[in-house]
Formats: C-alpha cells, sequence, structure tokens
C-alpha cells in the first residue's frame, strides 16, 4: 500500500525528478502530498502517512460515543428544498406500507379463503374505521409508487438539476395529494 | 469499500438494481389489483382471478419482491438511525433485533402467500 | 438595526452550546453575512470565533449554516437571506463544534482523501503535460470548480447519519471527477471501491447538496454519473 518515492530506484523512475514543473502527483505516490515526498533534495526515508481506509478511518477520526463535543443537528432550524420533503415522505411512506402489507395480506387470506370470509371481510371493511384504515394504506402506497416513479425517472439523468428536482417533487405531491381525494370519493 | 454483511446482496449496485427491478414489478401488480377492485368484484370472479397459474405466479413475484424490496428499505433506515452514532452503544443491539425482526416478518409474509395461493 | 443570533459554545467554559442575540448597525448597507460577522467580532465580542480567509467566495472557510440553509458567509448578502428582520448562523450540521462556529472537518476530509483526488497515470508523463481535447476537457467542467466548502456535504441527511460511510456529495464530486478525466487510467480501481451499499449509494436524491453548493454545482447529477459508470462496468 504505502509507496512515495523512498528509496533510489523509487526516484530514478519519479516523474517529478524528470519534469520540474507543475504537474499532478506522480502516480508512483501514494501519499496524498506527495510533492513533498519526490521533491529532488528530500534523500532520506520519509514517515509512513496513514492511508485512508475503512479499517483505520474510524480511528484517525475522534469516535463520536467518545466526543463530547457539540453538533449542531437541530432538525428545526434546517431549511429543507421541497425535493427534500418528498424523500422523506418516500421514506415514512416506505416504513408504513411495510406494516400495511400485514393488513393487504390479511385481507387477501381472508377474501380467498371462502365465500364466507369474503363476505365478513366485505361486511368489516364498510365500518369507518377501517374504511379510514384503507383510505391511509391507499394514500400512503400510491405517494410512495409516485415518488418511486420519481425515482426511475431521475435514474435516467431527467431532471437531475435542482430546477427538475423541485419541479418534480411538486408533480408528485400534486398528484398524490389528488389521488388521496379520489381515493376518498371512491371509497366514501 | 465499506463492507456490510446484513445488507441483501452485499454490493450496493446490486442492492440498487434489486431496488428498482422489485418496484416495477410491484407497481405493476398494484396496479392490476387496483384495476381489478375499480370494478365490482364478487367472490367467484375475484378466486376466479387467483384460480390462474399467471396470477398465482404474479402474485408469487410480487411477494418475493415485496420482501426484498422492504429489506433494502429498511435496511437503509436502520443503519441510518439505528446505530451507535446515534444511539450509543446500544445501538448495534437494537438495530440488530429490528433487522431480526424485520426479516423474520418478511419471510413470514412471503410464506403467507404461498399458503394463501395454494390452499 | 439588525437581529443577529450566533450560535456560542466555549469548550472550556461552556458544558452545551446556546445561542446569543446581538443587534447590529448595518449603517442600512445591504452587507455580506460575513461583513455582520466582522462587525460583531469588532465592535460587540472579539471572543466570536468563525473561519474566512478570501472573503470572495474563493477559500471556502466560511461555509456556516445562514438563516436555516448552508452557504458561504462572504458571498450571501442580507438581502438574499434575512427574511424578517433576523439572521441566524450556526456552524454546518452534523460535524462536531470545536468553537463557535468552527466545525471539526476531519470527517469530511477523510472521505474526500477516500476518492484518491489525484490523476492516477502509469505512463511515463510527457516533457509538457498530458494533452486533452476540448471535448475532453469540457467534460470536467463542473466538477473541477469546487471549493471543499462542505456546505454540501453537512446539508445531506445521508451523510448526518452516516458521516464515515457515505463519501458525501462533495467526496462523489471529486470521485467523478477523476472519473470523467481522460487522462486517469485508474477508472476499474476507482469503481471497484465505489461499488457497496455505502459510499456512493446512500445517496437517495434528496438534493439538498444541489441546493446549497454556492459555487451552482450539482453532485446529485456527478452521483448519477457514477452510477452509470457502475452499472456499466456490471453489465
Ligand atoms: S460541491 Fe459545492 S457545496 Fe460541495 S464542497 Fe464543493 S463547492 Fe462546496
Amino acid at each position: 500500500m504505502m509507496g512515495g518515492c523512498q528509496t533510489n530506484a523509487d526516484r530514478r523512475s519519479c516523474q517529478f525528478w524528470r519534469v520540474n514543473g507543475f504537474q499532478f502527483r506522480p502516480t508512483n505516490c501514494n501519499q496524498l502530498s506527495a510533492h513533498l515526498y519526490c521533491a529532488p533534495l528530500r534523500f532520506w526515508r520519509l514517515p509512513d502517512l496513514p492511508v485512508v481506509n475503512e479499517t483505520n478511518l474510524r480511528a484517525i477520526v475522534r469516535p463520536t460515543s467518545k466526543d463530547t463535543r457539540p453538533v449542531n443537528l437541530d432538525l428545526g432550524t434546517i431549511q429543507l428544498p421541497v425535493t427534500a420533503y418528498a424523500s422523506i415522505a418516500h421514506r415514512v411512506t416506505g416504513v408504513l406500507n411495510f406494516f400495511a402489507s400485514f393488513l393487504l395480506l390479511w385481507a387477501l387470506d381472508r377474501s380467498l379463503a371462502s365465500e364466507a370470509s369474503f363476505d365478513a371481510l366485505a361486511a368489516v371493511l364498510t365500518s369507518p374505521v377501517s374504511k379510514l384504515v384503507m383510505w391511509g394504506i391507499a394514500s400512503a402506497l400510491t405517494y410512495h409508487a409516485l415518488a418511486g416513479v420519481k425515482h426511475l425517472v431521475m435514474d435516467t439523468g431527467v431532471g437531475e438539476t435542482m430546477r427538475g428536482g423541485v419541479i418534480g417533487a411538486r408533480i408528485v405531491f400534486a398528484t398524490a395529494l389528488t389521488a388521496a381525494v379520489l381515493w376518498g370519493v371512491a371509497i366514501w | 469499500m465499506v463492507t456490510s454483511v446484513t445488507s441483501f446482496s452485499r454490493t450496493g449496485l446490486s442492492d440498487w438494481l434489486i431496488q428498482r427491478v422489485t418496484s416495477v414489478i410491484l407497481l405493476a401488480y398494484f396496479l392490476l389489483i387496483a384495476y381489478q377492485l375499480m370494478g365490482s368484484v364478487d367472490y367467484t370472479s375475484w378466486t376466479r382471478l387467483f384460480e390462474q397459474t399467471w396470477m398465482k405466479v404474479f402474485t408469487l413475484m410480487a411477494a418475493l419482491s415485496l420482501a426484498a424490496h422492504s429489506w433494502i428499505g429498511l435496511w437503509s433506515v436502520f443503519t441510518d438511525y439505528l446505530t451507535e452514532r446515534m444511539l450509543g452503544p446500544k445501538g448495534n443491539v437494537i438495530r440488530l433485533v429490528s433487522q431480526l425482526g424485520a426479516s423474520l416478518a418478511l419471510v413470514g409474509y412471503v410464506i403467507w402467500v404461498v399458503v394463501i395461493i395454494w390452499s | 438595526m439588525l437581529k443577529v443570533s450566533l450560535y456560542r459554545y466555549n469548550p472550556e467554559s461552556d458544558d452545551a452550546p446556546h445561542m446569543e442575540d446581538f443587534s447590529v448597525d448595518t449603517g442600512g448597507k445591504d452587507l455580506m453575512v460575513l461583513d455582520v460577522l466582522e462587525l460583531i467580532k469588532a465592535d460587540y465580542d472579539g471572543s466570536v470565533t468563525y473561519r474566512r480567509s478570501c472573503r470572495e467566495g474563493v477559500c471556502g472557510s466560511d461555509g456556516l449554516n445562514i438563516n436555516g440553509k448552508n452557504g458561504l458567509a462572504c458571498i450571501t448578502p442580507l438581502s438574499e437571506t434575512v427574511k424578517g428582520g433576523k439572521l441566524v448562523i450556526r456552524p454546518l450540521p452534523g460535524l462536531p463544534v470545536i468553537r463557535d462556529l468552527v466545525v471539526d472537518m476531519s470527517l469530511f476530509y477523510a472521505q474526500y482523501e477516500k476518492v484518491q483526488p489525484y490523476l492516477q497515470n502509469p505512463s511515463p508523463a510527457p516533457a509538457i503535460e498530458r494533452l486533452q481535447s476540448p471535448e475532453e476537457r469540457a467534460q470536467l467542467d463542473g466538477l473541477y470548480e469546487c471549493i471543499l466548502c462542505a456546505c454540501c456535504s453537512t446539508s445531506c441527511p445521508s451523510f448526518w447519519w452516516n458521516p464515515d460511510r457515505f463519501i458525501g456529495p462533495a467526496g462523489l464530486l471529486q470521485a467523478y471527477r477523476f472519473l470523467a478525466d481522460s487522462r486517469d487510467t485508474a477508472t476499474e480501481g476507482r469503481l471497484a471501491k465505489l461499488d457497496d451499499p455505502f459510499s456512493v449509494f446512500r445517496c437517495h436524491g434528496i438534493q439538498n447538496c444541489v441546493n446549497v453548493c454556492p459555487k451552482g454545482l450539482n453532485p446529485t447529477k456527478a452521483i448519477g454519473h457514477i452510477r452509470t459508470m457502475l452499472l456499466n462496468r456490471a453489465t
């Protein structure tokens, strides 16, 4: 892992020796401050610098559990663009859908088990509480799906600018809201 | 390279791709179900739909997609908020317990779907 | 008189940070936020601590959270940020505060270092320079201008939760800057190091980074390009 022009052989092959002008660091140096390492006047062996990788990253940086310094992360003070709210809502509805899946599977189970259970389910679904739950699940699913479609569109490189992202997020919110209203109309 | 043993496929790209593919399957499935529910459903038409082989396969695919999609999503949520950084030393235990709970639930979902459509 | 509220924390005497209010006479001028800080330091409280250097948006030292939005104090005019007569200045979110508005950027730099932000090419360098066509050079526009102010990474929720595992928008913009460089030959090795569930794929397209970058750069787009490169490499 450690490189750098530390031996005379290294130095002989080092580009910095041959081109005495500014350029990006020579390829046989692994240190960030490689220009210094390859400077012609340095002949002594230089100490190894830590190379940042996954295993030592946490050791180089003070671990937060022992770090008593404050961190400014008071979310109420931070202004977020509409794209961030779209993302938060995508996450929240995603977690909701995980729990909703249980109810949906239960409904599927009841609806297919027998004619009697089908009718019992249909009867349960007419109560105001279950209507509300149904509406909630349908709206959350719709929002999650629409925001997911926005993700897929952005994956193709469309709407990655701030303007594009804001327009996309607004479209998602507007259509999801309309859909929620429509679900309400359909259910009640 | 950040290693992680609990992510769905261990590499970022496949997790990402699986998330996309499963989302399309789930979207198609829910659109189909929504379309069916638009019209009037009664027990006979509803069971007839689920008796067809393609619908059984599609339902199973949707269930598997749901499990994979949810796992990848929940895994991101858990590794964001339920960490030592956020919760202190208990973080790892809480995260592993939550991951265990979620994975059991998702395996349960898939088995449940199999039982529903093949019995 | 402008009401200014500053985040104060002195590690030697304070257990916890607090907000301190000043009312500053701006002389009715549309000052930059940095000018207001300088006024406070000169006329009200000399112990107010912040980083600054060039005062013209080139050095990237004075990235601060200004009225809730990250930006460079030196190029943010009051007219742009002050709504309702109040200016709230807090340190960049998510990084440990050393004192007042100064944060410890070690994590940010460590992530930057991880992407090996330097040209790699084992072939002997020509006597003058490695040439690029104008088109190849144009690939680096919108990437090389980054001044490492950390406004983007510290506005990114994914970076808040996993600053040791997610490289963050600034680091990824630089990762792509070298992936896109026609003179760099280490593309494969660079990509191999990025294909894990955290380094790149913690980006969920939130776009807070694009929203705040004082240089108008677009890390989200760069991350999209990295993803495409990873996809092409794997398929
Ligand atoms: S991309 Fe923009 S916001 Fe991020 S560090 Fe570079 S200049 Fe600052």
